[in-house]
């Protein structure tokens, strides 16, 4: 009974599903470039203490608003400290604080989204109206109510982008969960006495999920601006802490006279939030089995 | 002989914002173990509801399933889960019908580890194996994805995945509808060497008649919700007795080049089953309607096991 | 993909040769008493193996005749670096007032053949490798886009597939006929238009007024209807159906296909219909072409298709249908899948598939024979039969 045709599947080794994953996405260009960059931006910020001699906060007045040199690469900042050896530190507050952020808010966004969209009815509604309130209110404003009244400072940062990352994560995955839903695969799973969760995770979430992931990884360059954004008007993360965005805020005054002090937090900043686009939409290319190398 | 399956007044109704849908309305029949029911309609007849109402895919509004002498309609829990387990459906449509992340192994496990029947990761793979065998699966597409594969080979997937358990009834939603005509062939010779090996009852359920009059042992006509007509197949086909059924019959395009068809053009198009008025749905769009035929129909057994629900019968159909 | 089958060289394949003929039934009919001597006759087609060495008037007589002429048509789809052999040289011949039935199943090619004839398919990734096209004497294939344009919709319409998804879903149905009906009578007036939209609708039999009423107000078989309307509205001279009913339910697809032949005798349209539903086809075609990995393999007229099928495949077919009156247990599929249309299988692409199949079949690229007056058949085993009668059950290629 078994046919051998034309046109059949090659023979394939047992693969595993993860070890797929990292092949597709190296053989992209973007997304393999955009994760070497990524990679180099985190490892400098892990093991800053080793590449440079200088401490973030060691301060010089001779050195204010020192022009790039040998011995300061990137400059000096308003209090003579080194910008390079400051922004290698500062690497660690942002993306620590653009992963966690968007991935906390996105495992609780995809979780609801995933049961709101799965349920439909009442509760799908009720989900959705609470989303409808919580996402008037713009994000930065969120964001400012809860550092004004939970104080700045790190952790509180955290949550104030999480709350604000909650609803876009619900909307997108209920979105995708209502076209799914109507799936027979979900019915067939239903038919073997599969649980709830069980449909919910294993079988509705890797097929709804694919925007979410793009949609996080690009929440995570929004994220670290915000952030930025936060510590620019003198919330979030407070000085002395080397911080990308108060970096930039610093630079404000002498952007007409030093240039580079806004200039390299600034491009941080964007290189970082450009590699993570690109490793994002690698990725989202790399977990779908239907699409075509 | 005891019937396997017993359908009892079965009904099915959907509550929405422009009224309640009767998408299945007091249905009755009996199939015997190891036969076909072959459920035949148009769009909107109901007959996918039917299916999956049967199976409790999707709770009944009212009547009984009665599977193997147990109430397939009130079981709840645990017993509800070993029911299951014993009536089954393979889906039409081929592209979502499986889970577009999952291989061809991983579907197949899947009902094997829900139900806790085996011990080991080598028993389950073996029984994956077995199945794979028994569909006629080459053992290299293991590993496939769904989109790797053409209709007839997802299909065939669907296939064993539904006999993983081994149940004994499975329920066939239009299996073969979106295949190609050479695969339709071959599928339906593997559901039917199947249903002999492993004494399987089916309820197929399809719009195509020639392929319904094919696997069929007896035929059901649904229309808009109702039962109209059902007797085994070959009678269906030789006396068809209700106007639906002629009129059905009759648009089939014959492969008769020398007598083109003598087509029963209905007026009309099929309407719908939200707050049907009572009675026969089809008299809207039947030369013969009358009065009567606004009362609720009965469904009469008019000539040996052949049953038809309509008032105008004997009229209709002078030889009776 | 698969490392059984060998790709073949271009130059090998089935697909471009010259060599490949079809004549049209009427040009055959006259030119009977010529075929066998036949090159370079003007009017028969049937060279065996010689390049086109017409002379202009030749290719101009060529042109002439039957009022849709394809010729050797080619067409390929380019994928990343992969090539797909959609059409691999068909011709054909088609008169007014005519239905020919392409008669395949998914992927043989039959609707990249419609489409290239409307030049609709999108180059890139398709390319019309090879072929040439006349409509009443006319080169499509070599007309300005401007003149396609005043053609399409008017000397020639389409019905597409879906009727679920041929209509735009945020225009009135009304207004979408007038569209087509404004673009192809210059000056005419919106009244007069819309008029004319209404008088289309009950031609198809929707009442007049549902002329504001959006596609989701309407059934499948209505919006199939609306379709035909639209494609209609215009006066075609021809009319390329693409499986128009097969989203239909059965009594619908009656009627529906009750109306589309009405509308040919009312305007003597010339029709090709396809489809893979053989019922469909004996019911409404005149001749038919079975194709098969984008080649004709068997063509004739319909009491030659049914009575004699010749083709293995065109056999196979009709062994898979279940038939209302046969009480056979088994039905006979054809075993195998069809072919990967990247990698054609060289000599003939049903050998792999083929109860007949022999160390002939294989190698070379295989011609047309013609089995009877005005049916051919691409099979190495199809022995010209003599002239059948039509109670006669033989099969062409049961003879050896």
């Amino acid at each position: 009974m078994t046919e051998m045709a034309a046109g059949a599947v090659k023979p394939r080794k047992k693969e595993s599903y993860t070890r797929m994953v990292m092949k597709r996405l190296l053989t992209n260009p973007t997304a393999a470039i955009g994760l070497v960059i990524l990679a180099i931006i985190i490892l400098v910020s892990v093991f800053a203490p080793f590449l440079t001699k200088y401490s973030p906060n060691d301060i010089d007045y001779t050195l204010v608003y020192a022009a790039p040199s040998a011995a300061h690469p990137f400059g000096c900042d308003a209090l003579g400290r080194d910008m390079l050896t400051r922004l290698m530190y500062g690497g660690r507050y942002s993306l620590t604080l653009g992963f966690t952020a968007a991935l906390v808010g996105a495992v609780i966004g995809v979780s609801i989204g995933l049961v709101a969209g799965y349920a439909g009815g009442m509760t799908d509604m009720i989900v959705m109206r609470i989303m409808d309130v919580w996402s008037s209110i713009p994000g930065m404003l969120l964001a400012i109510l809860i550092s004004t009244t939970m104080g700045a400072g790190f952790g509180n940062t955290i949550l104030a982008m999480t709350v604000g990352g909650i609803p876009g994560g619900v909307r997108g995955t209920r979105a995708m969960c209502l076209k799914e839903r109507e799936m027979e695969y979900l019915e067939a799973e239903r038919a073997q006495n599969c649980s709830t969760v069980r449909i919910l995770f294993k079988h509705l979430m890797p097929n709804v999920i694919s925007p979410t992931i793009v949609g996080t990884t690009m929440s995570i360059g929004g994220t670290i601006m915000g952030a930025a954004g936060l510590a620019y008007i003198g919330l979030g993360i407070q000085p002395p802490n080397p911080e990308w965005g108060s970096m930039l805020s610093e630079g404000r005054s002498v952007i007409t006279t030093h240039p580079y002090v806004i200039l390299f937090p600034g491009l941080c900043i964007a290189a970082t939030v450009l590699c993570i686009n690109m490793f994002g939409d690698g990725l989202r290319d790399a977990l779908d089995p239907r699409l075509k190398k | 002989m005891e019937p396997l399956l017993e359908v009892r007044h079965l009904k099915k109704y959907f509550y929405g914002p422009a009224g309640v849908n009767h998408a299945v309305d007091d249905i009755s029949f009996r199939i015997e173990k190891g036969k076909t029911m072959g459920i035949v309609g148009e769009s909107g007849c109901g007959k996918s509801t039917l299916g999956r109402t049967i199976i409790r895919l999707q709770d009944a509004t009212d009547g009984q399933v009665i599977l193997s002498g147990k109430d397939v309609t009130a079981a709840k829990g645990q017993e509800l889960k070993k029911l299951r387990e014993n009536m089954q459906i393979i889906f039409q449509d081929p592209y979502s019908s499986l889970d577009p992340r999952m291989t061809v192994e991983e579907t197949i496990k899947e009902p094997l580890i829900l139900s806790r029947r085996y011990k080991n990761k080598k028993e389950i793979d073996d029984a994956t194996t077995e199945l794979m065998h028994l569909v006629g699966i080459d053992e290299r597409l293991r590993l496939a994805y769904p989109h790797e594969m053409d209709g007839g080979r997802r299909q065939r997937v669907g296939i064993a995945r539904a006999l993983a358990l081994n149940p004994e009834f499975v329920v066939c939603d239009e299996p073969v509808s979106a295949l190609d005509v050479s695969i339709q062939a071959q599928v339906l010779n593997l559901l039917m060497d199947l249903q002999d090996s492993r004494k399987l009852t089916y309820i197929f359920i399809t719009h195509n008649l020639s392929v319904v009059r094919h696997i069929s042992d007896d035929i059901s006509v649904m229309y808009l919700g109702q039962l109209v007509e059902t007797s085994p197949s070959k009678e269906l086909f030789k006396h068809p007795l209700h106007p639906y059924t002629k009129a059905l019959l009759s648009a089939i395009p014959s492969t008769d080049v020398h007598h083109p068809n003598k087509r029963i053009l209905l007026k009309g198009e099929i309407t719908s089953a939200i707050n049907p008025k009572p009675g026969c749905r089809f008299a809207a769009r039947c030369p013969f309607a009358t009065e009567a035929c606004q009362q609720p129909q009965k469904l009469e057994e008019v000539l040996p096991n052949h049953f038809v629900s309509c008032c105008q019968i004997k009229k209709i159909n002078s030889e009776l | 993909m698969d490392s059984e089958e060998k790709p073949m060289e271009s130059e090998e394949k089935n697909i471009i040769t010259e060599d490949d003929e079809f004549p049209s039934d009427l040009e055959s009919k006259n030119d009977h008493h010529h075929h066998h001597h036949g090159e370079g006759h003007h009017g028969g087609f049937f060279h065996h193996g010689h390049r086109d060495e017409r002379t202009e008037n030749e290719k101009e007589e060529a042109r002439k005749g039957s009022f849709l002429k394809v010729r050797h048509l080619v067409v390929e789809y380019t994928s990343d670096e992969e090539v797909i052999h959609a059409v691999n040289g068909v011709s054909f011949e088609l008169n007014k007032g005519e239905t020919l039935g392409l008669v395949g199943e998914t992927g043989a090619g039959k609707t990249t053949i419609a489409k290239a004839i409307m030049r609709i398919l999108p180059q890139p990734p398709a390319r019309v490798r090879k072929g040439e096209v006349y409509l009443d004497g006319e080169d499509l294939m070599n007309a300005e886009e401007k003149r396609m344009l005043e053609i399409r919709g008017n000397k020639i319409a389409m019905i597409f597939q879906d009727p679920m998804t041929a209509l735009n879903p945020v225009m009135t149905v009304g207004s979408q006929i007038a569209e087509a009906v404004h673009l192809h009578n210059a000056g005419i007036s919106k009244a007069d238009a819309d008029k004319k939209a209404v008088e289309m609708l009950e031609m198809v039999g929707i009442p007049g007024e549902r002329y504001v009423e959006y596609p989701h107000q309407f059934s499948g078989g209505m919006k199939q209807r609306v379709v035909i309307a639209m494609a209609l509205a215009c006066n075609p001279e021809l009319l390329l159906a693409d499986e128009p009913t097969t989203a239909l339910d059965v009594t619908i697809q009656a009627q529906v296909l009750e109306m589309i032949n009405d509308m040919k005798h009312k305007y003597n349209t010339a029709m090709v219909l396809i489809t893979h539903d053989l019922g469909v086809v004996a019911q409404t075609c005149d001749r038919v072409a079975v194709i098969y990995a984008g080649q004709i393999v068997e063509y004739g007229t319909k009491f030659d298709i049914f009575d004699h099928p010749s083709h293995p495949y065109t056999n196979g077919l009709f062994g898979s249908l279940p038939k209302l009156d046969d009480d056979s247990d088994r039905l006979s599929p054809i075993k195998g899948l069809p072919p990967d249309p990247r990698q054609l299988p060289r000599g003939c692409s049903f050998c792999p598939r083929c109860p007949l199949a022999g160390p002939e079949c294989d190698q070379h690229h295989i011609h047309m024979v013609e089995i009877s007056d005005g049916h051919f058949c691409r099979c190495v085993k199809a022995v010209p039969m003599k002239k059948a009668e039509p109670q006669q059950e033989e099969k062409g290629h049961q003879e050896v």
